[in-house]
C-alpha cells in the first residue's frame, strides 16, 4: 500500500497538473490536442531506439517544436492591434478568414454578404479549408492555433517517415534527415504557416506508406488495402492542391516498377532495353506528341501567369511568350522541348546567388546553398539506399521527381518556387542524409568492433 | 516551532514541496486570468448613426457611432454592403453608401469573421424629392485606338450610364480644358476622337441651390469630362451640348442684323451655326437666305434651326427662341449677334416629354 505522505504527493501533482491543463485548454484547446498528439506520436516512434539514439532523437524533436511553439507565440504576442489576427504571410489570411466564414455558415452564426459570396469562391479552394473550418466548428475559432496545428500535422509526418527510413537506412541516416527536416529555415516557417502545406506533405507521407505496402504485403488482402491507401490518398492530395493525384499516381506507380526491377536482374536488364524502346515508338506517335505538346504549352502558359505575380520571377521563355502569352499555346515543339530543360534547371538553381535582388533573397542565400548541398548529397544516397532497400528507395526518389517536375513546369515566382520545392524535400532529405552518412563513412576509417555489434551503420 | 521542521514540513502540517506546488498553481489562476483581461478582445457594439434619415441619392455617407469598433470592421445597411470603413476612432467610423434604394434600414456591424452588433431600422432612406432623369447628351469619346474607333456604335449600352444613340465620323483628338476666362484646346497627335450622341440616366440636386442633373457623379455641363466604363474599356467623353428628351424639329427663323457692313457682308447661304462647339452631332441651324433691304449696315437672315418643343416655346442651344430675342449666329468665321422678327411654325406648348 502507498504510504499516505506519497499519496498526497501524487495527488497534489496530478491535481496541480490537472488545474494547468485545464488552463492551458481554455486558452487553446487545439493546442493542447495538437502537442498530446504529438507526444503521442514522438514516444511511439522512440520505441526501440537505443538509449544514446533517443537523447538524439528527443534532443532534435524537443528543441524543434520549442522553437515552433515560440516563434508562433511571438507572432501572438507582437501582432498589431488594429488588424484581427497576425500571419507570417499574406496568403495565409485568406485561409484563416475563408475557413472562419465556412464555419460561421455551418453553425448558422450570421456574416458579412460580402464574406459569404468570397467563402465559396473557385479561386483558392482546397479541402483544407474544409478541414480547418470544421476544427474551428470543435474547438472555436483558431488564429492562432492553426499554427500549432500544422507545426503538428508536419512534425507527425516526418516522424512517421523517420521510423520507416530508420528501420531501412539505419540511425545516424535518419537522424541526419529527420533534422534537415525539422530544422532547414524555409520548412520550418511552412511548418508553422497556417497553409496547406503541412496538410500535404502528412497525406503524401501516407500514400508514400500505403505504396511500400503494397509491395511489402504478404497477403492479397494487405495489398488490395494498401493500393486502396495509395489510391485515397492520391485523391486526398487531389482535393488539396490540384495536381496531386497525377504526382501521386505517377510517383507511386513508377516507384513501385523500379522498386521491383532493382530487385531482379534480368527483368532490369530487359526494362533497361524495353523502355527506351518502347518511349521513342510512343515519342513517335503523333497522339502523344500532340498531348505532351499541350501538357508543356499549358505550364508554360501557368508559368507566364507567374511573371506578372507580385515578387520576384524568372523567365526561361522567349520575350515575346511574356509579351503575349496566347503564343504560348501555338509554340513549336523545339522551343517547348528547350522550355522544359530549362523549368529543370530553374527549379534546381533559381534563386541564383548572383541574382539576388533584395534583402530577403540573400538572407536566403544560406540555405539555397544548403539545398545544393543537398541535391549534391542525393545520389550518392541513392545508391546507397538501392542496396539497403531499393523499394523504398525507388519510391521516394519516383514521388520526389514527380513532384519535382510539376513544381519546376508551372513556377515562376521566386517565393513560391522556394514553398513548392519544400514538397520535395521529406522526399529527398532522406536520400541526403544516407549520403551524408555515407560521406562520413567512406571518409572515416573504420576502426576495428571492440564489441559484439555487428552492424557498423547504426542502430536499426 | 521551527518553520520547516526535520521532515522538510512547513509548520508542521505541509510538505515543503507541495506548498511551493500549490504555491505555483495558485499563482497561475491570477495570471491566467490577467492574461484573459488582457488579450481578450472586447465585443463591439453600434449606439447611434448619424443622420438617421437621408434623402436617396446615389452616393451617401453616414457616420456610426459605437464602442471598440476597429479598422477591419465592416456595416452594412440590411442587405447592402456599406463601400468603405473609414475608421476614426473606436468610437466612430463613417460609411459610404452606394446606390441603396429607398427603405428603412438595419445598420449591422460586421468583424472579420461574423455580425457582431445591430441596430434595427436605424437608417431611413427617403425617396429623393425629384424623380430620376434623361437627358440627351451630344459629346465625344477621345483617345481611341483604332479598334476602339469602329467599336463605338449607335446601340451600344453604357452600363450604368446609358445608351449610344448616334455616332459620328472620328475626327484628331482635341481636348478642352478651362482656363480663364474661357477653354483651351489641347490636340494630342495620333489620337482620334468620335462624336456621339448618349441618352444618359441623372438624378437632379440642387448644388447651392441651383439645380443640376448629375450622371456617371458629375453635373452634365458643357465641357464636361467623364471617364465611362464601356464594354471597349473606360473611356474619356466630353461633353458639347446637352438637351433634354423632346424630339428635334426644323423651325424657320428670321434674325435682323445690325453692324458692320464688312462683316455682315460675309453671311452667306449655306453657313452653319455650330455653338459653342463644333460637333456635327450637336443640334445647329443653318442658313437658308440672306436679304440686305437697302441698308448696308442690316441683315435679314433666314436660317432652319434643329430646336425643341418646350412648356413655354421653342428651345435652340439651350436658349428660348422667342420674336424679339435674342439670336447669335456662330461660324468659324463670325459672330453676330441680332434679333429674331419672325418664327414659324409658332410655338405650341409640348403635350407631354417622351422618355
Amino acid at each position: 500500500m502507498m504510504p499516505a505522505a506519497t499519496l498526497r504527493q501524487v495527488g497534489g501533482a496530478a491535481l496541480g497538473a490537472g488545474l494547468v491543463l485545464g488552463v492551458l485548454y481554455t486558452l487553446s484547446p487545439l493546442s493542447v490536442w495538437c502537442l498530446s498528439l504529438l507526444i503521442v506520436v514522438s514516444w511511439r516512434v522512440s520505441q526501440g531506439l537505443s538509449p544514446r539514439e533517443r537523447q538524439w532523437f528527443f534532443a532534435l524533436l524537443v528543441l524543434a517544436v520549442a522553437a515552433r511553439l515560440a516563434t508562433i507565440a511571438g507572432l501572438f504576442l507582437f501582432a498589431d492591434p488594429s488588424q484581427p489576427f497576425a500571419t507570417l504571410f499574406g496568403d495565409e489570411q485568406f485561409f484563416k478568414n475563408r475557413t472562419v466564414w465556412l464555419r460561421n455558415v455551418g453553425l448558422g452564426v450570421p456574416i458579412s454578404k460580402a464574406d459569404f459570396i468570397y467563402a465559396y469562391e473557385d479561386v483558392g479552394r482546397s479541402s483544407f479549408l474544409y478541414v480547418l473550418a470544421y476544427i474551428q466548428a470543435l474547438v472555436g475559432q483558431v488564429p492562432y492555433g492553426v499554427h500549432v496545428l500544422n507545426a503538428a500535422v508536419y512534425v507527425t509526418g516526418v516522424l512517421v517517415v523517420y521510423r520507416v527510413v530508420r528501420a531501412a537506412y539505419g540511425g545516424a541516416a535518419a537522424l541526419i534527415g529527420l533534422g534537415l527536416l525539422l530544422y532547414l529555415p524555409s520548412l520550418f516557417i511552412w511548418s508553422i504557416s497556417a497553409l496547406k502545406e503541412p496538410l500535404y506533405t502528412l497525406v503524401a507521407v501516407g500514400e508514400l506508406l500505403c505504396a511500400l505496402q503494397v509491395a511489402r504485403a504478404r497477403r492479397w488482402q494487405h495489398a488490395a488495402l494498401a493500393i486502396t491507401g495509395v489510391v485515397a490518398g492520391a485523391v486526398a492530395l487531389e482535393s488539396i492542391r490540384r495536381g496531386g493525384l497525377l504526382v501521386a499516381m505517377v510517383g507511386a506507380t513508377a516507384g513501385l516498377l523500379i522498386g521491383y526491377l532493382l530487385t531482379r536482374p534480368r527483368a532490369l536488364v530487359a526494362a533497361l532495353v524495353a523502355v527506351p524502346i518502347v518511349l521513342a515508338l510512343a515519342l513517335a506517335t503523333p497522339a502523344v506528341q500532340d498531348r505532351l505538346l499541350y501538357v508543356v504549352r499549358e505550364s508554360a502558359v501557368y508559368h507566364g501567369g507567374h511573371i506578372g505575380s507580385s515578387g520576384y520571377s524568372y523567365k526561361i521563355l522567349d520575350p515575346r511568350y511574356y509579351r503575349d502569352r496566347r503564343l504560348i499555346r501555338s509554340m513549336p515543339p523545339r522551343e517547348a522541348a528547350a522550355y522544359v530543360v530549362r523549368s529543370v534547371a530553374s527549379y534546381v538553381t533559381e534563386p541564383v546567388p548572383w541574382r539576388s535582388e533584395s534583402m530577403t533573397m540573400r538572407a536566403y542565400l544560406p540555405e539555397q546553398i544548403a539545398w545544393f548541398v543537398i541535391l549534391a548529397l542525393v545520389p550518392i544516397g541513392l545508391v546507397a539506399g538501392i542496396r539497403r532497400d531499393a523499394m523504398l528507395t525507388s519510391l521516394l526518389a519516383a514521388q520526389a521527381f514527380a513532384v519535382m517536375m510539376m513544381v519546376a513546369m508551372t513556377s515562376g515566382n521566386i517565393g513560391t518556387l522556394i514553398r513548392h520545392r519544400g514538397l520535395v524535400l521529406p522526399y529527398l532529405a532522406w536520400l541526403a542524409g544516407l549520403g551524408a552518412y555515407e560521406l562520413v563513412r567512406v571518409a572515416t576509417p573504420v576502426a576495428a568492433p571492440t564489441s559484439g555489434r555487428t552492424n557498423p551503420h547504426g542502430d536499426r | 516551532m521551527a518553520i520547516v521542521d526535520e521532515q522538510g514540513r512547513l509548520f508542521g502540517r505541509l510538505n515543503l514541496l507541495d506548498a511551493i506546488v500549490a504555491l505555483v498553481i495558485l499563482g497561475l489562476i491570477p495570471l491566467a486570468y490577467g492574461s484573459y483581461v488582457l488579450f481578450r478582445t472586447p465585443l463591439p457594439r453600434l449606439t447611434t448613426v448619424e443622420p438617421q434619415t437621408l434623402t436617396h441619392a446615389p452616393n451617401l455617407r453616414v457616420k456610426i457611432r459605437g464602442e471598440n469598433l476597429r479598422p477591419y470592421m465592416r456595416v452594412s445597411f440590411g442587405n447592402h454592403q456599406g463601400l468603405t470603413f473609414l475608421f476614426n476612432d473606436t468610437t466612430e467610423a463613417e460609411v459610404d453608401l452606394r446606390e441603396v434604394p429607398p427603405g428603412v434600414y438595419d445598420v449591422v456591424l460586421y468583424d472579420y469573421s461574423q455580425e457582431r452588433s445591430r441596430l434595427p431600422r436605424a437608417l431611413t432612406i427617403a425617396p429623393s424629392a425629384l424623380p430620376d432623369a434623361k437627358m440627351i447628351v451630344v459629346g465625344t469619346f477621345g483617345n481611341l485606338k483604332p479598334d476602339q474607333v469602329a467599336g463605338i456604335t449607335a446601340g451600344m449600352v453604357i452600363p450604368g450610364v446609358g445608351e449610344v444613340i448616334a455616332v459620328g465620323k472620328p475626327v484628331p483628338q482635341v481636348t478642352r480644358v478651362f482656363a480663364r476666362p474661357g477653354t483651351v484646346e489641347i490636340p494630342a497627335p495620333g489620337a482620334t476622337m468620335v462624336p456621339a450622341t448618349l441618352r444618359m440616366g441623372c438624378w437632379v440636386r440642387s448644388n447651392q441651390g441651383q439645380p443640376e442633373c448629375v450622371g456617371a457623379d458629375v453635373s452634365l455641363q458643357p465641357t464636361t469630362l467623364m471617364f465611362l466604363a464601356t464594354p471597349l474599356g473606360t473611356l474619356p467623353f466630353q461633353v458639347d451640348q446637352v438637351r433634354g428628351l423632346q424630339p428635334i424639329e426644323p423651325v424657320q427663323v428670321t434674325v435682323r442684323f445690325n453692324g458692320h457692313p464688312g462683316v455682315l457682308s460675309r453671311i452667306k447661304k449655306g453657313d452653319v451655326d455650330l455653338g459653342d462647339v463644333m460637333n456635327e452631332l450637336s443640334a445647329k441651324g443653318t442658313v437658308v437666305d440672306v436679304a440686305s433691304q437697302g441698308d448696308p449696315s442690316a441683315r435679314d437672315v433666314r436660317l432652319v434651326v434643329q430646336a425643341q418643343r418646350g412648356t413655354s416655346g421653342w428651345t435652340y442651344a439651350v436658349a428660348p427662341l422667342r420674336l424679339g430675342g435674342l439670336f447669335t449666329l456662330r461660324t468659324p468665321l463670325y459672330e453676330l449677334t441680332g434679333t429674331v422678327i419672325q418664327l414659324s411654325p409658332s410655338p405650341v406648348p409640348a403635350q407631354g416629354v417622351r422618355q
